[in-house]
């Protein structure tokens, strides 16, 4: 904000817009930055694993830890956190006031009102286990720099190679498709632009029947734009791939090594999981 | 064909990211046109793309989403393809689709079984909780057996999960040929039948022959394009040898590109002889290479370095710095592309192609969507090439400054080489016949006061692109707006048109902020096509203003498009001026009070920017409109505009009427 107070402000100032803040990395140089990319994606994938096999509290408690020391380590600001709409936050206390009304032990009663304990507990368990899996993904996407992935993801699925699958193919096309995002969500935004710059229908469709049609019309016209413009960047690149001389070694691509702080993270993971899972549950 | 299907599904599927949140039902589609122009391998490999980048976006639940939509996509895209009646397309998807979904489910479900019961339960203490809501309003009849039906639901859910499983899918299916289908047809309209058209490298038996592009000489030579209407190219005799800058020059659409690719080999002569020492060697090692004009189109790494050796059999053998440097781009070495101006990345082309230590460079339009800048970087690029390195430089352009430092010029005219000079653009910065407005500029219409924006404000990402920015347009006014790329252009021209609120300040039209009345002031684009939703010119024009027939038909002859020929066109067979007309018809029709331009003359030969100065001027004198352009390039037509605003580093640096911007120039 500037210091120097204009003569006309608007009455409220806007607030911070809803906007994508995963994917993309947050500047800085930690340990977690260092990491190799395929490091982080396992852990992550060892953290949701483990939680779909024993979504409990104390799971939750032990799997939201090593996120937030990630966090720390990672010194991510509260500001990198995704704003999200309003509806979210509407549809999540209005399931947790339904599991509250509901019939699950205990159950206590204030002033004659039966209050589910209970389900609450399950409800406030299960929103935070789905809080902790998207943050721990998140953090990934914070902490790698995007040109990181596909190589990682290349030396990942090296035995998915010997069942003769087209792995090469598919890194190639995972590394094109993180190339192109920042250009598709330009062009997602450019044709959310035009379609708001365009008159909009004053008459009001005389019956919900019109009211759907019109909807799925408008729908039609921008997918089939959005598709045309891609089919026409898809040609583009491949005329690109073909001035190259063709794939090359596209699909395996150099990338950060793997190095001894990898191996501690990961052994230390695993055996975290391992652990906990069998002290806590067996 | 890989190369094309993977960049295809990849790029077609990746439009489903940022949509698919929203809107996933919608992500069925472009796997429907892959699915209906391409083998299933296409749409695994781009579901799995999509997977990935959409984990990364929104975390697990993408896999599941993306593989719905990757087997709702392919059954559509193969009924297409086959013909099939809605009906048979139903019946098949849910005998194909529902038997393996249940099983997988099941299993899923029974692995997981912790996750099973913690969902069941979410489920059981919501509908609990909504039953208990309903006896109390006193609706006991109807709470009774929806308690009896969740408690089924919760018990059996091997068989309740995969039952409403089939009333998804059957859903989603109905939805997914409604969706798909219009597409589809659509994508069929602007491409014809799913046939590869795109360009294809030289055959084997030439992979196999030594490179040697060098020199290459082209006599009696014809072209036709398989399914065109007479020549592209007639009668064109000419030789390129080592160390020597060639330019071709021309109009739009007279065979300068289709030249282009006889010479790099990806087009064969339908008449006439063109010989060569060797083999094309395209985009090989001593081979040919190509720079061609849209500068994001052609770069493929996510890294500036990857992008440098992207395609090589042996990346690791490549100085990369080395090539960097030569385009001057070691510095950025460790950027993403995606940070890149249009120059850089023309460069960072370049740099790409050296790495192939080519004998030919072939520079198809590669200056036309770059600033003045970064032009003479790239011009004085090939100039050192030539005469350092003893490459053959063909250099096709506009422009009549870089056509100028070319030891020859090859001057097309309808696919004929013709002795007369084209008519080129210059570089004279804005040309001295000047006249003024018919009218002076009338009351203040857009005022921006203490303007200044942020975007992603209060995040780690926070970038400002504007600061204290004071701008006042009156009517029937036209100021262009100049600045480099990164220089806040695009956010300004976004703020004049209201599709931004400024984060700081004031932006008024009329004294109400412009974003309450999103609209009222035009807006062009510079990719017009993102504009045009509807398939054909005249329903385009309708649509976009909310106009009739006579309404929209009087827009399109004020732009210079005849109705009667123009108006049943579809939107996909116009060339690009066309399609900017076209917006512009439906900008006008709309009867706005201004009209912003991003950068109407990017990449428009001499002609076509002649007729869209006429149009524009006509705009401004008769219908008193107020213009903005907003351009990299001081190198606009005559007579247009009053007022020049400079740009620099989101701040106003100049704000002078014409006369006074460019010094020497009488009014």
């Amino acid at each position: 904000m500037s210091s120097v107070a204009p003569t006309r402000r608007p009455a409220t100032q806007p607030r911070r817009e809803t906007e994508l803040t995963f994917l993309r990395l947050v500047p800085g140089d930690s340990p977690v930055h260092r990491l190799w990319a395929g490091t982080k994606l396992l852990v992550a994938a060892e953290l949701a694993l483990m939680l779909s096999i024993m979504p409990t509290w104390q799971m939750v408690g032990i799997t939201a830890g090593v996120v937030a020391l990630g966090l720390l380590v990672a010194r991510i600001p509260l500001g990198a956190f995704p704003r999200l709409p309003n509806w979210f936050f509407v549809l999540l206390v209005v399931s947790g006031l339904l599991s509250l009304w509901s019939t699950t032990k205990p159950v206590t009663h204030v002033g004659g009102i039966g209050l589910s304990i209970g389900g609450l507990d399950q409800w406030a368990l299960f929103t935070a286990f789905a809080v902790v899996l998207v943050v721990s993904g998140a953090l990934v996407g914070w902490t790698t720099p995007l040109g990181e992935v596909a190589p990682a993801l290349s030396r990942l699925a090296r035995p998915l190679r010997r069942l003769r699958l087209p792995v090469d193919e598919w890194v190639i096309a995972i590394a094109l498709a993180i190339r192109c995002l920042p250009l598709l969500i330009d062009e997602i935004r450019l044709l959310g632009a035009a379609r708001r710059l365009r008159a909009q229908e004053e008459t009001r469709p005389e019956s919900p029947r019109a009211a759907i049609h019109g909807a799925l019309v408008e729908i039609h016209d921008l997918m089939a734009t959005a598709i045309v413009v891609s089919i026409r960047r898809a040609r583009d690149l491949a005329d690109a791939i073909v001035a190259r001389g063709g794939l090359g070694a596209a699909g395996n691509l150099p990338g950060t090594r793997f190095r001894v702080a990898d191996g501690i993270v990961l052994v230390a993971t695993t055996a975290l999981c391992v652990v906990t899972l069998t002290v806590l549950h067996l | 064909m890989v190369l094309a299907d993977v960049s295809l599904a990849l790029t077609v599927v990746g439009q489903v990211v940022p949509l698919g949140g929203a809107l996933l039902a919608a992500a069925v589609v472009p796997l429907a046109v892959v699915a209906a122009r391409h083998r299933l391998r296409a749409v695994i490999t781009g579901a799995i793309a999509a997977s990935v980048v959409g984990f990364l976006v929104i975390g697990s639940a993408a896999f599941t989403s993306m593989g719905v939509c990757a087997a709702l996509g392919a059954l559509v895209g193969a009924a297409d393809r086959r013909n099939w009646s809605r009906r048979r397309t139903m019946v098949v998807g849910l005998a194909v689709l529902w038997p393996s979904g249940a099983v997988l489910v099941d299993v899923a479900l029974l692995v997981f079984s912790n996750l099973r019961k913690l969902t069941l339960d979410q489920v059981r203490n919501g509908w609990n909780g909504l039953l208990h809501l309903l006896r109390n309003l006193g609706l006991v009849r109807l709470a009774r057996p929806g308690e009896h039906f969740v408690a089924w639901v919760v018990r059996d859910w091997w068989l309740s999960v995969p039952l409403t499983l089939f009333l998804l899918l059957w859903f989603g299916i109905w939805l997914a040929i409604g969706l798909s289908t219009p597409a589809l047809r659509r994508v069929r309209g602007a491409y014809g039948d799913p046939v590869a058209e795109a360009d294809v490298p030289g055959t084997d038996a030439d992979d196999a022959e030594k490179p040697e592009p060098l020199p290459v000489a082209l006599r009696g030579v014809r072209y036709r394009y398989p399914n065109g209407h007479g020549d592209a190219l007639a009668d064109v005799t000419l030789e390129v040898h080592a160390a020597e800058l060639v330019a071709i020059v021309g109009a739009n659409g007279s065979g300068k590109s289709t030249l282009a690719r006889l010479l790099s080999g990806r087009r064969a002569p339908t008449a006439g002889e063109l010989e060569r020492p060797g083999g094309v060697g395209f985009g090989r090692v001593g081979g040919t290479a190509i720079v061609s004009q849209r500068p994001e189109a052609q770069v493929l790494g996510v890294r500036v370095r990857d992008d440098v050796v992207w395609g090589m059999p042996e990346p690791q053998r490549v100085d990369v710095d080395a090539f960097l440097d030569r385009v001057g781009l070691r510095p950025l070495a460790d950027r993403e592309t995606s940070t890149l101006s249009g120059g850089e990345l023309q460069r960072l082309a370049v740099a790409a192609a050296l790495a192939r230590q080519p004998r030919l460079l072939i520079s198809d339009e590669s200056t036309a969507m770059v600033d003045a800048a970064g032009r003479a970087q790239l011009v004085a690029l090939f100039h050192q090439l030539v005469h350092r390195d003893g490459m053959g430089v063909v250099h096709v352009t506009h422009r009549a400054a870089e056509a100028a430092v070319a030891d020859r010029i090859i001057t097309l005219d309808a696919g004929h080489i013709v002795e007369t000079q084209a008519r080129l653009r210059t570089d004279d910065v804005i040309k001295a016949t000047y006249h003024r407005a018919a009218s002076p500029p009338g009351a203040p219409l857009l005022s921006l006061e203490r303007v200044g924006h942020v975007y992603s404000r209060k995040t780690p990402w926070a970038n400002r692109a504007l600061t204290e920015v004071d701008l006042v347009v009156r009517e029937g006014e036209a100021i262009v707006v100049v600045g480099h790329n990164g220089s806040g252009k695009s956010t300004l021209a976004w703020i004049l048109a209201g599709l931004l609120a400024p984060s700081e300040g004031t932006a008024e039209l009329d004294g109400r902020p412009i974003v309450e009345q999103v609209g009222r002031i035009g807006l062009s684009f510079q990719h017009a096509r993102l504009q045009l939703l509807r398939s054909t010119v005249l329903a385009e024009v309708r649509s976009a203003a909310g106009v009739d027939d006579g309404v929209a038909g009087a827009a399109l002859t004020a732009v210079g498009l005849d109705p009667h020929r123009f108006a049943t066109r579809r939107v996909d067979e116009l060339s690009g001026g066309q399609m900017r007309r076209v917006v512009l018809a439906g900008v006008l029709a709309a009867q706005p009070r201004a009209v912003v331009l991003d950068e109407p003359f990017a990449g428009l030969d001499a002609d076509g920017r002649e007729e869209l100065d006429t149009v524009l001027t006509d705009m401004r004198n008769r219908r008193k409109l107020a213009l903005v352009i907003v351009s990299h390039d001081r190198d606009l037509p005559a007579g247009l505009v009053d007022r020049v605003v400079e740009l620099e580093a989101g701040r106003i640096t100049r704000d002078e009427p014409l006369e006074d911007a460019v010094p020497g120039i009488q009014p």
